[in-house]
């Protein structure tokens, strides 16, 4: 066997493979020979079919197996010889298949681009320590007090106003028939939420406990079922009870009721440290994010397109598993396929060469990946799913990850020792970004 | 036979007329049943386009055969084994 290997780019290459004339025949003959013992063929008793009638028959499959035979067994063999270390599949083309003459193929593939790696000490980067002051605090309590809110009816001679909840039994109807969906008994709206069609909740207002009005709105054109869109609809709604939200006040009898807490400063206490393992986590991402993109303008490397595409597709792919759990549908997010391709492949492509500057320095440092490593690694998601990290690991293994883990861990590793080697400039900020 | 067209009914490949060609570039031909041996001759020479140097004919009766209970025989059918000249050769029965 013979190969050469033509550099198209920093992380393309050709390869071009020639397998002798015997090698060639030794195949095709042991393939007729395997293909003769099951093959059935009238007029011939099995295993007796000459080679002459099974080429009439069988040829051009018996040539494909051999052409696949022959490129698994050499193209492997290539990339180890040559320690080309593949990124995508390969596009092979292979010659036609002669028998009793050399034959060859090629194959375009993307490989690991060599990365020199020329800067990735002594980086400068800013690290914001982020403190927890007051006023997050005293936000994040009112927020939580919020979700406590209780509803409370109102007694007495009020009026229905903005910011009142309103207790409706309501019946509409368009052209004079009621339509689906168009009643409802004790259903509570907020007026001024807009949750309603438009002019509804304002014309409610004023109302008293007990009194009925005729409500007349028009469906907007957009409106999700077509046959009431644009139409004008004429509702009979009954306002049973007017309540209003009260928002329990922050005391210690708050903090009791919402959990485990003695008092309110212990509620605080448990706040504060939560915003500030918020902050910190934060902030130690942006570090880590910030020395990537320095490597990267640091160190020139050329991406395989290859590897994007695929970091880009994972990272998509992702994002739309996560919000369709949660059900929503990632275009209202703004997140259109345009928008993805704009925003999200360069990130994917930063990603890609950050990842392969790392990988260098872990290689050139002969950093290992121990089990021990691995299940280090998956600790926090384990305690978060809760299951065992051993149980854990065996499904990443079953599913052919332990590499990609593995390769994880590395860069975490080599971006670690950047870390380490950094000089940080610590900046002091208020937490009040937080929103 | 008027028309040559109607002699050859289909070449025979079985593992003896395999080793006949290959032994004697004989090859082998169910014809029909009234067709003569310079009738054969004539069509295989025309159709084919070779030059035939001898045809051996031979009866073949048919078989009996019972399909579950039903008894019943096979047609009977002639064979034709026609050696070429040498040097000619007909491409149904190459290797391509």
């Amino acid at each position: 066997m013979k190969a050469t290997i033509e550099n198209l780019g920093p992380w393309e290459r050709k390869i071009a493979v020639e397998i002798p004339a015997d090698e060639v025949s030794e195949t095709v003959e042991r393939t007729y020979r395997e293909l003769a013992k099951g093959v059935r063929v009238r007029g011939f008793r099995k295993g007796k079919v000459p080679r002459t009638v099974m080429t009439r028959m069988y040829g051009d499959q018996v040539r494909n197996e051999v052409i696949q035979a022959l490129i698994n067994r050499t193209y492997g063999e290539t990339l180890r010889t040559h320690q080309l270390e593949p990124v995508s599949e390969p596009v092979i083309e292979p010659e036609k298949l002669a028998e009793g003459q050399p034959w060859r193929y090629t194959a375009r593939l993307e490989v690991r681009p060599e990365v020199k790696v020329q800067k990735w000490e002594k980086l400068a980067l800013a690290q914001t320590e982020a403190v927890v002051d007051d006023a997050a605090v005293k936000e994040r309590l009112e927020r939580l007090a919020g979700m406590h809110a209780q509803l409370v009816v109102e007694e007495g001679a009020t009026r229905l106003a903005r910011g009142h909840f309103a207790v409706i039994d309501y019946e509409g109807s368009v052209e004079g028939t009621p339509f689906e969906g168009g009643a409802g008994k004790e259903v509570t709206i907020e007026i001024g939420s807009g949750r309603f069609i438009p002019g509804f909740e304002d014309q409610l207002e004023g109302m008293a406990a007990g009194e009925a009005r005729e409500v007349t709105v028009t469906f907007p054109e957009d409106y999700g079922k077509s046959e009431l869109a644009g139409k004008p609809a004429l509702f009979q709604v009954t306002l049973k009870e007017i309540k209003k939200k009260v928002v329990p006040a922050i005391d210690d009898e708050f903090a009791k009721d919402t959990g485990e807490f003695e008092n309110l400063e212990a509620l605080r206490a448990k706040v504060s440290e939560d915003i500030q393992r918020e902050l910190d986590e934060e902030s130690r991402r942006t570090l880590r994010e910030q020395a990537k993109g320095q490597l990267v303008a640091e160190n020139p490397v050329e991406a395989p397109p290859a590897m994007v595409e695929r970091e880009f597709r994972s990272a998509v792919e992702s994002t739309r598993q996560r919000l369709s759990t949660q059900g929503v549908d990632p275009e209202r997010l703004g997140l259109t396929p345009e928008a993805l391709e704009r925003e999200w492949r360069p990130r994917a492509e930063l990603d890609v060469k950050a990842s392969l500057i790392l990988d260098q320095i872990a290689r050139d440092r002969g950093f290992e990946v121990t089990a021990e490593d691995i299940d280090a690694f998956l600790e926090p998601m384990a305690r978060e799913a809760k299951q065992r990290v051993s149980t854990l690991r065996a499904a990443y293994e079953e599913r052919g990850l332990l590499p990609v883990l593995e390769r994880r861990i590395k860069d975490e590793k080599a971006l670690d020792l950047v870390l380490e080697k950094a000089t940080i400039q610590k900046e002091k900020s208020a937490s009040d970004r937080e929103k | 036979m008027q028309n040559l067209y109607e002699v050859i009914r289909r070449p025979v490949v079985t593992e003896k007329s395999t080793d006949l060609k290959e032994a004697g570039n004989v090859i082998a031909f169910e014809v029909n049943r009234r067709a003569t041996k310079p009738e054969i001759k004539a069509a295989v020479e025309k159709l084919f386009k070779v030059k035939v140097k001898r045809v051996r004919t031979i009866n073949v009766p048919g078989k009996h055969v019972t399909l579950g209970r039903n008894r019943g025989k096979r047609s009977n059918w002639k064979k034709a084994l026609v050696t070429l000249a040498q040097g000619s050769t007909i491409e149904f029965f190459e290797n391509r």
